[in-house]
């Protein structure tokens, strides 16, 4: 019988885990980014969070689709805490070769500078937010998740999703904010 | 601001560079296939953590050693014969003067490096390597339908080849039926790659190196200063490399090495002045050889251990040791060192 992909990564298949990496890494990195606002903590947000996936791949719920959500929800937790992840995976990640000095996105490195400095005005504006509220936040709004999905990687019912979601609205609708032609401008510049 | 706002002020998505994402997906496959190789039965659990920093392609075997060996006779009356032993280029000492068996952990480590300062320095050559033969066993766990049980892994020999002059020659490890090169270089389905992709992450130093702490040669053994302050600010410094505090860092040092003499007594000396270590007197390993030991119970900032280091009680030398788990007390893995020599080539015998 044809298992599924949420089974073969509860029963730790290696190649399932190869697989899901390829799938979603890419998502976990930029995730990774919106959290930390840094690319390369963004990349060891990735490592570790597949490497934590492994770890918990018995929380994975047998029946279900996408398991992006499940690897967002851990993802947050690794971003909010690298150190102590990094801890936890202590032996792994000292195997973990060295990103090179000059990176070779070298040529780009002023538009990731931007993309940093972006990031920083967005978290600012999140600073009376709760943990809980930016979180859905983060996934719902940021990374595209459905109230569904995000219940999913955060392990809470649908209703406390859409209402966190609702008064992260409502909180940020009182604040300013910066100038919407600066962010215009910025937006322009920074497209690509 | 709102949400929508927000939503489109966000950095355009980029891609992991191509390089970087291949590695981490390879390190990823490793640490999965090094964590269980029958690939989703048997993962290793928690294996004391690296000792070594470890070199690409070699697995993961931090080495606890235990001495499958001959039941030698009770600790405490070796031991006094052992001291004879040791004096042999001394006059022998009085039958009055023969020491007590060691009353704490300090007598004890201060004893082995007393003995570790009266061996002979071994003669070698910028081209040998360092030969461990051992004999190893770690905890591994299962999972069967969810349910994860854990059982210790049968003893099994593990022999290593490490140049003993520069870390950049390359090395072997035959373990289980395999061999492995090791190197600081991308090892690629069993080759060294020292010419790889751009964008592959290469050693962070030079070669030739005489490597650091965490991945060590004996030229750099040798140069690694024996007064007691400058090697505590040593191995304090080489948190860089390795992250460990002195008692792990100074246990990843012997294990696995063939130790210059006087680095071994100082080593010792300073382990003595070290809190968190308690004298075993009747350690054994699981082959049933009976030792002396050293435990170290340590809970600091960084790490929490539990760790025992096992002396021949006669000759005061390091056979072996255990790791176990620091909250439970179960142990966790355990080795035996058979067989260390220096050879001319990696993959030969002594």
């Amino acid at each position: 019988m044809e298992l599924s992909q949420r089974a073969r990564v509860r029963a730790g298949d290696h190649d399932e885990f190869g697989v899901l990496f390829s799938e979603h890494a890419r998502a976990v990195y930029n995730h990774a980014f919106r959290l930390t606002g840094n690319w390369s903590a963004a990349e060891e947000v990735v490592s570790l969070t597949f490497l934590e996936a492994w770890r918990l791949r018995g929380t994975v719920r047998p029946e279900g689709g996408s398991l992006l959500p499940w690897l967002l929800g851990i993802a947050l937790n690794v971003a909010r805490n690298v150190s102590r992840a990094a801890r936890r995976q202590q032996a792994a990640m000292t195997r973990l070769p060295k990103a090179p000095d000059v990176p070779d996105f070298a040529d780009d490195l002023a538009g990731r500078i931007d993309d940093a400095e972006r990031l920083e005005k967005i978290h600012a504006a999140l600073s009376t937010l709760r943990r809980a509220e930016r979180d859905v936040l983060a996934l719902c709004v940021w990374s595209g998740l459905n109230y569904a999905e995000a219940a999913e990687a955060l392990g809470v019912p649908v209703g406390t999703v859409r209402s966190r979601l609702s008064r992260a609205r409502r909180k940020l609708q009182r604040e300013p904010g910066p100038a919407r032609e600066q962010v215009t401008g910025d937006r322009v510049g920074g497209a690509r | 601001m709102n949400l929508d706002d927000m939503a489109r002020r966000l950095p355009a998505e980029r891609d992991l560079p191509a390089a970087r994402k291949q590695i981490l997906k390879e390190h990823l496959m490793t640490e999965l296939r090094q964590a269980d190789p029958s690939r989703g039965r048997a993962r290793a659990k928690r294996r004391p953590k690296p000792r070594r920093r470890r070199r690409q392609g070699e697995h993961r075997r931090p080495g606890t050693v235990l001495v499958a060996g001959a039941v030698l006779a009770a600790a405490a009356v070796a031991i006094a014969t052992a001291a004879a032993v040791g004096t042999h280029t001394s006059p022998p000492a009085p039958k009055a003067a023969q020491p007590a068996p060691p009353a704490t952990a300090a007598q004890l480590l201060a004893r082995i490096a007393t003995a570790a300062a009266r061996q002979p320095a071994p003669v070698v050559r910028d081209s040998d390597f360092t030969y461990i033969r051992s004999e190893v066993a770690y905890e591994v766990d299962s999972i069967s339908n969810g349910r994860e049980t854990t059982s210790m892994e049968k003893l099994h020999e593990r022999q290593i080849w490490l140049p003993a002059a520069n870390v950049c020659a390359t090395g072997l490890l035959i373990e289980q039926g395999e061999r492995t090169p090791i190197s600081p270089f991308p090892v690629v389905n069993g080759t060294v790659d020292r010419h790889p992709p751009k964008g592959t992450p290469m050693p962070d130093f030079t070669c030739p190196s005489e490597g650091h702490l965490g991945d060590t040669t004996y030229r750099l053994l040798q140069s690694i200063p024996t007064q007691p302050d400058a090697l505590l600010a040593y191995l304090t410094d080489g948190k860089k490399w390795t992250n460990d505090d002195p008692p792990t860092e100074i246990g990843d040092l012997i294990r696995e090495t063939i130790m210059p003499p006087a680095l071994a007594a100082a080593l010792y000396r300073l382990a003595a002045t070290l809190p968190g270590a308690t004298l075993v007197p009747h350690a054994a390993n699981v082959a049933g050889r009976a030792g002396i030991g050293i435990m170290w119970t340590s809970r600091t900032a960084r790490q929490v251990y539990k760790n025992e280091w096992i002396f021949d009680p006669g000759t005061l030398r390091f056979i072996g040791e255990k790791t176990f788990d620091p909250k439970t007390g179960k142990l966790t893995g355990e080795s035996a060192i058979i067989r260390q020599a220096f050879t001319a080539k990696a993959g030969q015998l002594p």
